[in-house]
């Protein structure tokens, strides 16, 4: 369900500097080369590239340089998933001998054999697997390889990642239950699986075997969210996962220092999507919201547990305390009740501004919202009701929907 | 230790000794000692200057070098000595190969020159050359450092700035490019060509890995590249230019970059950028640029301007990827740093383009919904800047978000929103009905903000005066004191109303002008609250006369408002010299924030000139008659709750002249009995007080030579008839509907006369212990104001029961223990009272005489006699109605405190 956020991959190639957004005189252009699922993509030092990406696009497209002293062995991708198509984010890249999996994701458009990557196009022993966050297009598909396809290697996750991502999984798997759908885990492989994980921390140097150094970096998006850089000998990489350079209510912006490198590999879903200013898309659902409640309506906001929702529930409560509004907010899910435990406890990865009002408050103490039950569905006044899923297809939201849509007062907000 | 520290300074001065670090540990203790001889310090400054010459490599030589400069500072006489000493061991230390040291040496000495005003280091521009150039990185940093206050010429110090800017250590690379800012400004760099090189350094170091550096560098490219926009052919491309690479590091990764660079926008210069680009970086959306980027693209072709055009191209392109939106992006940084930045450059933007500014303004209000309160501040504060220069237009869609500050539940956030409100300009009636509406609001949450609550509501109106006669129009009946049934004069959104309507006539654009008359009446029983709000603008006496003036055509009230005043005032802004010419009045709206603090100035009353007392008054008792009117009309409660609202407003008064005074409290009074006209009580009760009202009324007539008026012998001949009639209520409801107050006016001075009595100690809970048949002493404190020693005073003091009342006659001349200004006189005594024993029930039981209860001073005053030297005018018309009014007050006799 995660797939409208998912990053389709995209390679080119860049010339003068590394991944930050600074700009490229160069006028030639080449044509963006996109990864394909399965296909193997050797860079080598002798193949220069010359070209520069379209300029509204800088922030997003992987971005390549071989650097003239590239070594002779080079740096070989395979992508197992998430190559021109949105969903199970799985690359393996080989730096100078040494073979890293970055992120295990699963499709959650199939419900086939498409929905996991092919493990069996794996030719020889990984040496590490790193999860940039939990989503479950990045981290689905890891029970199944380690406790099914038998990986039993490292795996590397920051320590928001590794607190939330069982929550994640467990959720689905409850769902897939629900639905009938046999998933090839259960709870136990995810128990099992998320003990061989081995937490890390930002900007921490992890050395892996003799040659292979990793290191995380924060890239918002959610919490615990990381951009990974790989260095074996001279060769290095970054692969970003899902980044946002812009921060939102309770994350910062990406952070990365200046690095020089042999490629990067970056999520481009939102490549040419300009996104003008926050400011403004929160006036115009906070007003939505207001007027909707002081008319006395109800405002159902299907959202996802995880995330997004925790990120409204700091607008909306923020926006009550200031505006001393008494209306209710609801959610709906156990799942999301357990997630603010942990996003209260894992306030450093959080942005500067919540850390900053921490002595005088916790953002994630939430005042005004409350968990909901489900004998209040008709229950008179105004109220905010954050139910999941988030896309409306079954469970609380849709139930809710069909009980609130025909009153024209209430309102449906469907946030992304 | 002094001796011992300078006989050994003796000994190493004989022997040339090298010193030890505990021996210049002593002698910094003698260094840092105030009492430390002159001699002595002298010796050790001698020792320290020789050690320097002959300490080697040793490393000693550092903390010499700072005992040095301890002295200079701790020691301002001896700076020269110090500085001559350190330059000879320069040169020394030069010819001896120690480059570093002598470096060294060279920063110490610039940091003299600084802090006592030693004379420049005059020091050889080759030498200086070929210190730069050695290996010592520290060396090399100090140099460039202090390299501005060694008298180096400026073209050599452009070529070892512009040099080190390729050194390897980022912090020479900081110098030096600090070294080029500063150099920018000497201005004796004309050659473009050399401007242009020294402003392409700066953009190349603007990646530099580390963060200091690519600060460094966005000063330099602000301040040459500004140079190289005076000096250029191209301008138009060059200020672009210059303006697009520094929102292209808006983005950087350095909390520190970023700030540095919109501090340098914010110096951007007008006609230095061009309005689109100017537009773009509020915006990431890059649609007009992508065209402008292919026209430019297009006419490379063309041979003339060749080059330009793919500068131009390329430079947009760079735009475009990078620098579009450079503000949304500031405004929306984690970092607050950034933020108020990015603020502060924009604060200073807004003026070269009105489009520019207007696009601003919606994003600081959009920035309003920040949840951190400092973002939110930040936003208002560069709004209120912009407001204030007439460049904020709040659309209709915006209003919900710009109101919503005025609800904040942080009092700083809502200060500053109503700050920002007082300026701003609304672009629709609409709007304004919603910021009333919402200031309003506040105030009724909010109440402790209600002084500057008004005080934005004047300002709005004046900023609007047609919007503000619309509104007051619209709730006009609202504000009558009869609305559906509701009265509510005394209320916040009332005086905010009033405000409102003093407001519009003042308005700038002079169309505020169509306000009811009557509610400048209304809003004089708000005087006080109102001029608290407004004291910024005007003071009180202003206000008064202004709110005079304005309610004259209606007010009955008009013939004590002197003649001399103008029917129409005059407003100006500004006080001006010319207004002292005039002997009109003229209304001075002093300027709110004449130093950028807004808080409200309170003009403290002028209660010096008796006659404003007077008309203020006058015109208080003008209301009060206008409320009997209403209160007749069956809505006693609501009349009743403005007389409250006008006897707060008096007592609020605090006259200072004993004439003001005696006004003040027969005003008080005079409310205080209309208030509690409403105490009905019929039948005996009444007929016997208005018989005893009656009997005093023609006592005081009969004084004063005057004849009762009509109503006083309706009274009377009603009384007789209730005797005999049963129907006594109907005759007496009828004799209250006929009566009408007339409008009582102050002219002369008038007396208060009065007198307290104190029983102390005592108290409902301790009664006094009274042994039936024997007499006891009751000790009173009784203070008397403007009783002469010629009248008489009589003390009545009646039991708890009723049955037993003694009178006791008091001599003021013989019991006066002291006597204050004012007539004010204080009386200390034991009364005596007695009681028989027939009266009581038991042998001994504790007594409470009736009166030394709650009501003790009234009961006592009431029973005693004040005889008035002399009467003075005392209208029969006035006494009349004035007593008339009373004809349901039970504490009638209390009026007997005033002689006209």
């Amino acid at each position: 369900f995660l797939g409208i956020n998912d990053p389709g991959f995209l390679l080119s190639r860049h010339r003068p500097l590394a991944i930050s957004n600074c700009p490229t005189t160069s006028s030639d252009d080449l044509p963006l080369q996109p990864l394909a699922a399965g296909r193997w993509l050797r860079f080598l030092g002798k193949l220069l590239p010359v070209l520069r990406w379209p300029p509204q696009a800088c922030p997003f497209l992987l971005l390549v340089e071989i650097r003239q002293s590239a070594p002779a062995m080079g740096i070989e991708c395979l992508v197992l998933g998430a190559g021109q198509e949105i969903g199970k984010s799985c690359v393996i890249v080989t730096i100078n001998g040494m073979r890293i999996m970055f992120d295990c994701g699963m499709h959650l458009g199939h419900s086939d054999e498409e929905r996991y990557p092919d493990f069996s196009l794996i030719d020889g022993s990984l040496d590490c697997v790193v999860i940039t966050h939990f989503h479950l297009d990045h981290i689905g598909a890891l029970p199944y390889f380690t406790e099914v396809v038998g990986y039993n290697g490292p795996i590397y996750m920051t320590y928001p990642t590794k607190a939330l991502a069982p929550l994640m999984l467990e959720d689905f798997l409850r769902i897939s239950v629900g639905r009938g759908v046999e998933e090839k885990f259960t709870a136990e492989d995810i128990s099992a699986c998320m003990k061989k994980v081995t937490p890390i921390d930002l900007k921490q140097n992890i050395q892996v075997g003799k040659d292979l150094q990793i290191r995380a970096y924060y890239a918002g998006h959610v919490l615990g969210a990381a951009m990974v850089y790989a260095k074996v000998g001279d060769a290095s990489m970054v692969y970003t996962g899902d980044y946002n350079m812009t921060p939102d209510r309770h994350l910062g912006a990406a952070q990365i220092d200046p690095l020089e490198l042999d490629l990067v590999i970056t999520e481009s879903t939102y490549a040419t999507t300009v996104r003008d200013s926050k400011y403004a898309s929160e006036r115009k659902f906070l007003k939505a919201v207001h007027d909707c409640v002081v008319a006395g309506g109800k405002v159902l906001i299907p959202t996802f547990a995880l995330g997004r929702a925790q990120e409204l529930f700091i607008l909306l409560e923020d926006y009550w305390e200031r505006m001393n509004l008494k209306v209710p907010i609801y959610f709906s899910s156990g799942l999301t009740k357990q997630a603010n435990i942990y996003y209260k406890t894992l306030m450093s990865w959080t942005n500067k501004k919540i850390k900053d009002t921490i002595a005088l408050q916790n953002a994630f103490n939430l005042k005004h919202v409350v968990s909901f039950d489900r004998s209040q569905i008709n229950a008179p006044g105004p109220c905010v009701l954050f139910a999941s899923p988030g896309m409306l297809s079954g469970g609380l939201s849709l139930e809710v929907f069909k009980q609130w849509a025909p009153s024209e007062v209430n309102l449906v907000m469907l946030p992304g | 230790m002094e001796q011992q520290v300078r006989s050994v300074c003796e000994l190493s001065l004989d022997a040339e000794k090298p010193l030890c670090l505990q021996f210049m540990a002593s002698m910094r203790s003698l260094i840092v000692n105030p009492h430390t001889s002159n001699s002595t310090i002298s010796s050790t400054l001698e020792i320290l200057i020789r050690s320097l010459q002959h300490a080697g490599d040793s490393p000693l030589r550092h903390h010499a070098l700072k005992l040095l400069d301890d002295i200079a500072s701790l020691r301002p006489s001896l700076s020269t000595a110090v500085f001559d000493g350190l330059r000879s061991s320069f040169y020394s230390s030069l010819s001896a190969g120690s480059s570093t040291f002598a470096s060294e040496i060279l920063a110490t000495l610039a940091s003299l020159s600084d802090k006592h005003g030693n004379p420049e280091i005059e020091l050889d521009d080759r030498i200086f050359v070929s210190l730069c150039f050695l290996p010592s990185v520290t060396g090399r940093l100090q140099l460039l450092t202090n390299a501005e206050r060694l008298g180096i010429g400026a073209s050599v110090l452009f070529t070892v700035f512009f040099g080190l800017t390729k050194d390897p250590y980022p912090y020479v690379r900081k110098a030096a490019l600090d070294g080029l800012a500063g150099l920018s400004r000497c201005n004796e760099f004309e050659d473009v060509g050399l401007i242009e090189g020294c402003f392409r350094r700066a953009v190349e170091l603007l990646r530099d890995a580390e963060d200091c550096v690519r600060s460094a560098a966005v000063r330099v490219v602000i301040e040459w590249g500004t140079m190289l926009f005076a000096a250029h052919k191209e301008k138009d491309t060059m200020g672009n230019v210059v303006f697009i690479q520094l929102c292209c590091v808006v983005r950087d990764m350095s909390v520190e970059v970023r700030v540095e660079a919109f501090k340098a926008l914010g110096k951007v210069t007008e006609s230095m950028v061009s309005e689109e680009i100017l537009l773009q970086s509020l915006s990431k959306i890059t649609g007009a640029l992508e065209k402008k980027i292919a026209q430019a693209k297009s006419s490379e072709g063309k041979k003339e301007n060749r080059s330009q055009a793919q500068l131009t191209s390329r430079v947009l392109q760079m735009f475009a990827s990078n620098g579009a939106g450079a503000f949304l992006h500031g405004l929306e940084d984690e970092f607050h740093e950034v933020v108020k930045s990015a603020c502060c450059s924009l604060r200073k933007l807004v003026h070269l383009s009105a489009e520019f500014a207007a696009q601003a303004s919606n994003l600081l209000i959009n920035m309003l919904n920040d949840h951190t309160v400092a973002v939110r501040l930040e936003a208002l504060e560069t709004l209120h800047y912009m407001a204030g220069h007439g460049l904020v237009n709040v659309q209709k869609e915006q209003m919900h978000m710009f109101l919503g500050t005025l609800a904040d539940k942080s009092d700083i956030i809502r200060y500053a929103a109503r700050r920002t409100f007082r300026s701003v300009k609304l672009s629709e009636v609409d709007c304004f009905r919603s910021s009333v509406s919402s200031l309003l609001k506040n105030l009724e949450v909010h109440p402790q903000d209600e002084a500057d609550t008004f005080s934005v509501l004047f300002h709005l109106g004046r900023n609007h005066g047609n919007f503000a006669s619309q509104v007051i129009n619209d709730v006009c009946d609202q504000l009558e004191p009869v609305f559906e049934g509701t009265l509510s004069l005394d209320s916040a959104n009332t005086a905010a109303y009033l405000v409102l309507s003093i407001s519009a006539p003042l308005s700038k654009d002079h169309r505020g002008k169509h306000i009811p008359p009557h509610l400048y009446s209304f809003a004089v029983t708000h005087i006080g609250r109102i001029s608290l709000g407004l004291g910024d603008i005007m003071d009180q006496t202003t206000l008064l006369t202004y709110l005079t003036e304005k309610s004259i055509s209606a007010s009955s009230v008009a013939e004590c408002i002197p003649e001399e005043h103008p029917r129409s005032p005059v407003v100006h802004d500004i006080p001006s010299q010319d207004d002292n010419k005039s002997n009109t009045t003229s209304w001075q709206l002093v300027p709110c924030e004449s130093s950028g603090n807004i808080a409200a100035t309170i003009v403290s009353y002028n209660q010096n000139d008796d006659t404003d007392i007077l008309k203020y008054l006058n015109l208080i008792l003008g209301r009060v008659r206008d409320i009997w009117l209403f209160g007749k009309s069956s809505c006693n409660s609501e009349a009743l709750r403005t007389l409250s609202a006008c006897k707060e407003e008096v007592s609020m008064y605090r006259p200072n002249s004993p004439e003001s005074s005696g006004a003040c409290a027969f005003t008080l009074h005079y409310v205080q009995v209309l208030a509690k006209g409403n105490v009905s009580c019929w039948g005996t009760t009444l007929t016997t007080r208005l018989s005893a009202t009656i009997s005093q009324v023609e006592s005081l007539l009969q004084e004063g030579s005057m004849e009762p008026s009509s109503f006083v012998t309706q009274v009377k001949q009603t009384l007789n008839q209730a005797g005999i009639l049963s129907t006594a209520p109907l005759f007496f409801k009828k004799l209250a509907d006929t009566f009408s107050l007339g409008q009582f006016t102050l002219r002369s001075k008038i007396t208060h006369v009065s007198a307290e009595l104190v029983i102390p100690g005592y108290d409902s809970h301790h009664p006094l212990p009274f042994i039936p048949g024997l007499p006891v002493a009751i000790p009173v404190d009784i203070t008397l104001h403007n009783i002469s020693s010629e009248g008489r005073l009589w003390l009545s003091l009646t039991s708890d029961d009723g049955q037993l009342t003694q009178v006791l006659f008091l001599d003021p001349n013989l019991q006066v223990v002291s006597v204050g200004a004012k007539m004010k006189k204080k009386i200390s005594m034991p009364a005596p009272f007695y009681g028989p024993p027939k009266v009581l029930n038991s042998a001994r039981r504790e007594y409470i005489p009736r009166g030394l209860s709650d009501n003790i001073a009234k009961l006592a005053i009431r029973r005693a006699r004040l005889q008035p030297r002399e009467t003075r005018n005392c209208p029969s018309t006035e006494l009349g109605r004035c007593l008339g009014l009373l004809f349901k007050n039970w504490a009638l006799q209390e009026c007997w405190y005033y002689w006209i």
